[in-house]
C-alpha cells in the first residue's frame, strides 16, 4: 500500500468554491448557452459570496502551508481573495448588463469568470513556484477566451495577440522556475528562502531565475518592456472583461510577486532592487507619456494601467512590511477606480460595438451628469489627487520606496504623476467644458449607475479615512514564514 | 556482448523482419481469397499453388514499374514518406512476445525481440507514428486528393487513438504492468478478453481505424478521393505503403492477441525438444483468427461516412472507454478494500451509474447547435473533409 | 537498461535499409520515361484547376487536434495510475474518478457546444458578424460619420 498524502482541502476552500462554481456554470452553459443569463449571474454572485465567506473563515487560522507545502494559509491570501471576489462581483454584474443590453448571450462568460478568479485565488495563495505557474496559466487561459467572447473582429484580434504574447511570457515564467530550481533544488517558496539565505557570494543562477520570474509575472501586470499587448487587448476586449482583468490580474499577480520577491528571493533583495526600480521607473514614465498621446479612452486607461503597475512595483524595492501593506492598499484603491472607470466607459460606449473615442465623452457632463461625475471620481483617484484613495495609495507607496532609500525612483514617480494628471484631467475637462455633439448613445438604465457608485464611494472613503483598512493590510503584510 | 551474442541478435531481428514480410504475403493472399469467397469469386489462382504467391508476383511487378514523381511534389519528403509509413509496424512488433524461448548454443533466446518495461506505451507510440507517413505523403504530393485524404485520415487516426488508449488503460488496470511478458503471465488462468470484453471491442475498433482498414479506410476512399493519400504514388513506393498497412495490421492483431487473448498461451502441454513450437503455433493461430475477423469485417461492412466516423469515435468510443475504465476501477478496488461487501457496493455503484446515464442520455440525443439557433447552419449540409 | 533497445535499433536500421535499398535498386531496373502529362498532378484526367498551396483547412480539424491533445494527455495521466491503482486503493480511485469527472464536464460542454459535430459548423455566430464588420444599424453609421467629421474638424483646427 502506498500511503495516501494528506489532503487538506479546507486550505484551498475559496479556490474550490470558485472552481466548483465554474464547473457547474460551465456544465449549465453547455445546456443553456443562449438562455436567460440572470440565473447564471446570480449563481456567480453566490459562488463569489461562498468563496469570500470561506476566505474569511481562514482569517484566524494559524499561518502555515498546506497540501505538501503547495499553498499557504495566511492573511495576505485572505485579503487578496476578498478583493478578488469583490472585483469578480463587479465584473459579473457589468458583464451581465453588457450582454443583456444587446441581447447577446454568452453564458460561458460566467464560467470563465469563475475559472479566472479561481486561478487568481490560487495564485495569491501559491507557496510553490509550480503552483504559481499553474495558477497563472489557468487565469490566463480563461482571460484569453473572455477577451474574444463577443466574436467580433477587434476582440478576436486582441485575444490572439494576448494569447501569443502570453504563451511567450509563460515560457519565461517556466524558465524562471527551472532556474530557481537549479539554484536551490526546490520550487517551494519557503524552501527557496531557506536555501538562498546565508549563502555567501553572488548567486547568478538564482538571480537569473528571479529575473525571469519577474519577466513572466511582469507580462501579466504589463510592466514596461512587456506591456506591448496591453493597449490592444484592453481596447479590444469587451469593457466588462477589461474592467475585470485590469483590476483582478494585477491584484493576483502582484500578491504572487510579493511571495516570490519578498519571501522566496528575499535574501537577494539588494541585488534585485535595482532591476525592480528600473522596471518601475520605465513603466511609470512610458505609461504616462504614451497615455497622453491617446485619442481613445480605453486605450488611454490601458496606458495608465501600465503606469499604475509601475507605481505599485515601486513599493517592492522595500521588502519591509509597510511596503507590502502599501502595495495592497494601492492595489485595492486602483482596482476600485479602474473597475469603476471601465464600467462607466462601458455604459457610455453604447453597446457591443464599443465606441470609446474621445468624441463620445465630449460634453458628457451636460447629458449624463451622473456618469460624468462617477468617471471624474475614478479618474481623479487614478491621477492621485486628494481626497481620493489614489492619493493615499501613492503617498504610502512612495513612502515605502523612500524608506528603502530609492528617492530618485520617488522623484520619477512624482513627475510621472504630474504627467498623468494631465491626461486624466483632460478627459474630465472634455466632459465638463465642451459642448456635446452627435447622438447620445449612453446607457440610460439606473441600476448600473447605482452599482458603480459603490466603487466611487469606496474610493472616496478610503481617501478620507484610509485608517479603516490600513491596519488590516498591515496585519496581512506580516509574512511570518 | 560477445560476437555470438551479436550474431544471435542480428539473426533474431532478421528472422522477425522477414517472418513479418512472409506473413504479410500470406495474409494478403488470405484476405483476397476470403473476400473472393464472400463474393462468390475464386480469387487469385495463377501464381503458385492456389495463387499463394500472388503477393510476391504483385511485389515484383511493382518493383519494376515506373516510379512517377509529380512535378508539384516536395521531393525529399515525397520519397521519405513511404519508408516512414512502413517502419512503425515493424518497430511495434519488436516488443511482442511470439512464443516462449529456445536454448541454442547454450544460451536462452527469448521469442521476443525486446521485453521493454514500457511495452504498451511503446506500441501506442509506434502506432501514433504511422500518422506521419500518411500526412507527409498527402502533403508532399502537391495534389488535391492526397491532401484531403491525408488531412481527414490524420483527424481520424488521432480521434481513434484516444479510444484505443482508453481500452489499453483498462487492460493495464487489470494486469498491473506495462511489460508484455508480464501481461501474458497475468493471463495464465483467464484471458483478458473475458473480463475485459468491452475493452477488447473498443481496442479492435480503434485498431481498425488506426490501420486505415475498411470500414474506416477513409484515407483512401476511392469513390471520392481516388486513392487518398497515396494517389500520386506508384511503383515501389506504392508497394511500401501497401506493405506498411499490412505490417501494421499484423502487428495490431498481434497486440490484440497479446493483450486480450493470452498471447502464446494454449492448451496442449508441449514438452521435450520442441517445447517452443506449441506456443509459437498458438500465437500464429490466434493472429490468423484475429486477422480473419478483420477480413470478415472488411468484407461485410460498407465504408463509413466521414461525419459518422468522427461522431462514432468522439461520442461513443471515448465516453464508453472512460466509463469502462471507471467500472474496472470500481470492480477491482472496492472488493479489495471492503471484501465481499465491496462487491455489493461495486454492483450498486455500477447500477446507479447506468441509471444516471440512462437519465442523462436524452439530453444528448439531438443536435444542440441547430436547435438553439434558428439562424444557424441548416442540417444535412454537404459533408466536406 | 538501454541495451534492451538494441534489437529495436537493429530492427529500425533493417527496416529503413530495406526501404532505401528497394527504392535504390528499383530505380536501377525500372523504366524511366516521364512526360509532362504523366508528371502533372492527378485530377482524374482533367487539367488540375488549382493546386494546394498554403492550404487553409476547415477549423474543425484544428478543434479535433486540440481535443485530441486534451484527451491524450488525460490518458497519459491514466497510465501510471492504472499500473499502480491496486496499491493506491480507494484513495487513488476516488482521485481518478474526480479527475475523469472534471474532464467529463469539459467533454459534455464541448459536445453541447457542437465541438464534436462534424456535419454542422462548430460555432455558427449568426449574431456575431466576424465576417463583415460593416456598420449595419443606422445609429452606428451615424456615429461613425460623426467621428469622421470631428476628426476633420480637428485637423482643420490644427491648421
Amino acid at each position: 500500500m502506498i500511503d495516501a498524502p494528506r489532503v487538506e482541502l479546507w486550505a484551498i476552500l475559496p479556490v474550490l468554491m470558485l472552481f466548483g462554481g465554474g464547473l457547474i456554470a460551465l456544465l449549465a452553459s453547455g445546456f443553456a448557452r443562449r438562455a436567460a443569463q440572470a440565473p447564471f449571474a446570480l449563481f456567480t454572485l453566490a459562488a463569489l459570496a461562498a468563496a469570500a465567506a470561506s476566505a474569511l473563515w481562514l482569517w484566524n487560522r494559524e499561518t502555515t502551508t498546506a497540501l505538501e507545502g503547495m499553498v499557504s494559509i495566511d492573511r495576505l491570501a485572505v485579503v487578496a481573495t476578498l478583493a478578488l471576489c469583490g472585483i469578480g462581483a463587479f465584473g459579473a454584474y457589468l458583464g451581465f448588463h453588457y450582454f443583456e443590453r444587446d441581447d447577446f448571450r454568452r453564458n460561458e462568460f460566467y464560467a470563465l469568470l469563475l475559472f479566472a478568479l479561481g486561478g487568481m485565488a490560487l495564485l495569491v495563495a501559491a507557496a510553490d513556484l509550480i503552483v504559481v505557474f499553474l495558477a497563472v496559466e489557468v487565469l490566463s487561459l480563461a482571460l484569453y477566451v473572455m477577451t474574444a467572447l463577443t466574436f467580433r473582429r477587434g476582440p478576436t484580434e486582441a485575444a490572439m495577440k494576448y494569447f501569443l504574447l502570453g504563451a511567450f511570457a509563460s515560457a519565461f515564467l517556466l524558465y524562471g522556475v527551472a532556474m530557481s530550481y537549479g539554484a536551490s533544488a526546490t520550487t517551494s517558496v519557503q524552501g527557496l528562502a531557506r536555501a538562498l539565505t546565508g549563502v555567501g557570494g553572488s548567486q547568478p543562477l538564482a538571480l537569473v531565475g528571479a529575473l525571469l520570474l519577474v519577466v513572466g509575472l511582469g507580462f501579466k501586470v504589463s510592466l514596461v518592456p512587456f506591456h506591448m499587448w496591453t493597449p490592444d487587448v484592453y481596447q479590444g476586449a469587451p469593457s466588462p472583461v477589461t474592467a475585470f482583468m485590469s483590476a483582478a490580474t494585477k491584484v493576483a499577480v502582484f500578491v504572487a510577486m510579493v511571495r516570490v520577491l519578498d519571501v522566496a528571493f528575499g535574501s537577494l533583495a539588494w541585488d534585485l532592487a535595482p532591476a525592480i526600480a528600473v522596471l518601475s521607473a520605465g513603466s511609470m514614465i512610458l505609461g504616462s507619456v504614451l497615455a497622453i498621446a491617446q485619442r481613445d479612452v480605453k486605450r488611454m486607461l490601458a496606458y495608465s494601467s501600465v503606469a499604475q503597475a509601475g507605481f505599485i512595483l515601486s513599493s517592492f524595492v522595500s521588502p519591509e512590511r509597510e511596503g507590502i501593506a502599501a502595495a495592497l492598499f494601492y492595489l485595492i484603491s486602483y482596482s476600485a477606480a479602474v473597475v469603476g472607470a471601465f464600467g462607466v466607459v462601458m455604459l457610455i460606449s453604447g453597446g457591443i460595438r464599443e465606441q470609446t473615442g474621445f468624441e463620445r465623452f465630449r460634453g458628457l457632463g451636460r447629458r449624463q451628469p451622473v456618469l460624468a461625475a462617477l468617471l471624474s471620481v475614478f479618474l481623479l483617484s487614478l491621477a492621485g489627487i486628494p481626497p481620493t484613495a489614489g492619493f493615499v495609495a501613492k503617498v504610502l507607496v512612495f513612502g515605502a520606496a523612500t524608506s528603502a532609500g530609492y528617492w530618485p525612483l520617488v522623484l520619477i514617480g512624482a513627475l510621472a504623476s504630474v504627467a498623468g494628471a494631465f491626461f486624466y484631467l483632460r478627459v474630465i475637462a472634455l466632459m465638463a467644458m465642451q459642448e456635446p455633439r452627435g447622438v447620445d448613445i449612453a446607457d440610460p438604465s439606473p441600476l448600473p449607475r447605482l452599482v458603480l457608485a459603490v466603487p466611487a464611494v469606496t474610493v472616496v472613503v478610503l481617501g478620507i479615512v484610509p485608517g479603516v483598512i490600513v491596519p488590516l493590510l498591515q496585519e496581512a503584510g506580516v509574512l511570518t514564514w | 556482448m560477445d560476437w555470438v551474442g551479436w550474431a544471435i541478435l542480428v539473426v533474431r531481428v532478421a528472422i522477425v523482419f522477414f517472418g513479418l514480410l512472409i506473413s504479410v504475403m500470406l495474409y494478403i493472399w488470405m484476405e483476397r481469397k476470403v473476400i473472393a469467397d464472400m463474393q462468390t469469386r475464386v480469387g487469385p489462382l495463377r501464381a503458385g499453388p492456389r495463387g499463394v504467391l500472388i503477393t510476391l508476383a504483385d511485389g515484383i511487378k511493382l518493383f519494376f514499374k515506373e516510379g512517377i514523381t509529380p512535378t508539384a511534389a516536395d521531393h525529399p519528403v515525397y520519397a521519405v514518406a513511404p519508408i516512414l509509413a512502413m517502419f512503425p509496424g515493424f518497430l511495434a512488433f519488436c516488443v511482442i512476445p511470439f512464443g516462449t524461448s529456445v536454448t541454442l548454443f547454450g544460451r536462452e533466446i527469448p521469442f521476443q525481440l525486446a521485453d521493454l518495461n514500457i511495452g504498451i506505451l511503446w506500441i501506442l507510440a509506434m502506432t501514433s507514428l504511422s500518422v506521419y507517413g500518411v500526412v507527409l505523403a498527402g502533403w508532399s504530393s502537391g495534389s488535391n486528393y492526397p491532401l484531403l485524404g491525408a488531412v481527414r485520415s490524420s483527424a481520424q487516426m488521432i480521434s481513434y487513438e484516444v479510444g484505443m488508449g482508453l481500452a489499453l488503460v483498462a487492460v493495464l488496470m487489470y494486469s498491473g504492468t506495462l511489460r508484455m511478458s508480464e501481461l501474458i503471465a497475468a493471463q495464465d488462468t483467464v484471458w483478458n478478453v473475458i473480463p475485459q470484453f468491452p475493452a477488447f471491442v473498443v481496442f479492435l475498433i480503434g485498431a481498425i481505424a488506426e490501420t486505415n482498414r475498411p470500414p474506416f479506410d477513409l484515407a483512401e476512399a476511392e469513390s471520392e478521393l481516388v486513392a487518398g493519400f497515396h494517389t500520386e504514388y506508384s511503383g515501389i513506393k506504392f508497394a511500401m505503403f501497401y506493405l506498411g498497412e499490412y505490417v501494421s495490421t499484423v502487428t495490431v492483431a498481434a497486440v490484440a492477441v497479446t493483450l486480450f487473448l493470452g498471447g502464446w498461451r494454449g492448451w496442449w502441454p508441449f514438452d521435450g525438444a520442441v517445447a517452443w513450437i506449441g506456443p509459437l503455433l498458438w500465437f500464429v493461430l490466434k493472429i490468423t483468427a484475429v486477422i480473419y475477423v478483420l477480413i470478415l469485417v472488411r468484407a461485410t461492412l460498407p465504408r463509413m461516412r466521414y461525419d459518422r466516423l468522427m461522431n462514432f469515435g468522439w461520442k461513443v468510443l471515448i465516453p464508453f472507454g472512460l466509463v469502462w475504465v471507471m467500472i474496472t476501477g470500481v470492480v477491482v478496488v472496492l472488493p479489495q478494500e471492503y471484501g465481499n461487501r465491496g462487491r455489493y457496493i461495486a454492483g450498486a455503484v455500477i447500477v446507479g451509474a447506468a441509471a444516471l446515464a440512462t437519465l442523462v442520455a436524452p439530453l444528448f440525443s439531438h443536435r444542440p447547435a441547430s436547435e438553439a439557433e434558428p439562424g444557424g447552419q441548416p442540417e444535412g449540409r454537404e459533408v466536406r473533409a | 537498461m538501454l541495451t534492451e533497445y538494441l534489437p529495436i535499433v537493429a530492427m529500425a536500421v533493417l527496416a529503413v535499409a530495406f526501404g532505401v535499398a528497394s527504392l535504390v535498386v528499383s530505380r536501377m531496373f525500372r523504366p524511366h520515361r516521364p512526360n509532362p502529362v504523366k508528371l502533372s498532378p492527378y485530377e482524374c484526367g482533367n487539367d488540375p484547376v488549382r493546386l494546394p498551396r498554403g492550404e487553409r483547412f476547415s477549423v474543425k480539424f484544428y478543434v479535433v487536434a486540440m481535443l485530441f491533445i486534451i484527451f491524450d494527455i488525460e490518458i497519459i495521466f491514466l497510465f501510471p495510475w492504472a499500473v499502480r491503482f491496486r496499491q493506491l486503493g480507494l484513495f487513488g480511485l476516488v482521485e481518478m474518478a474526480f479527475f475523469i469527472g472534471l474532464v467529463f464536464v469539459a467533454y459534455i460542454y464541448v459536445w453541447r457546444a457542437g465541438g464534436l459535430d462534424w456535419a454542422t459548423s462548430v460555432e455558427a455566430p449568426a449574431d456575431a458578424d466576424l465576417a463583415s464588420d460593416s456598420p449595419r444599424d443606422p445609429m452606428a453609421a451615424a456615429d461613425e460619420e460623426l467621428a469622421a467629421a470631428m476628426h476633420d474638424a480637428e485637423v482643420a483646427g490644427a491648421r
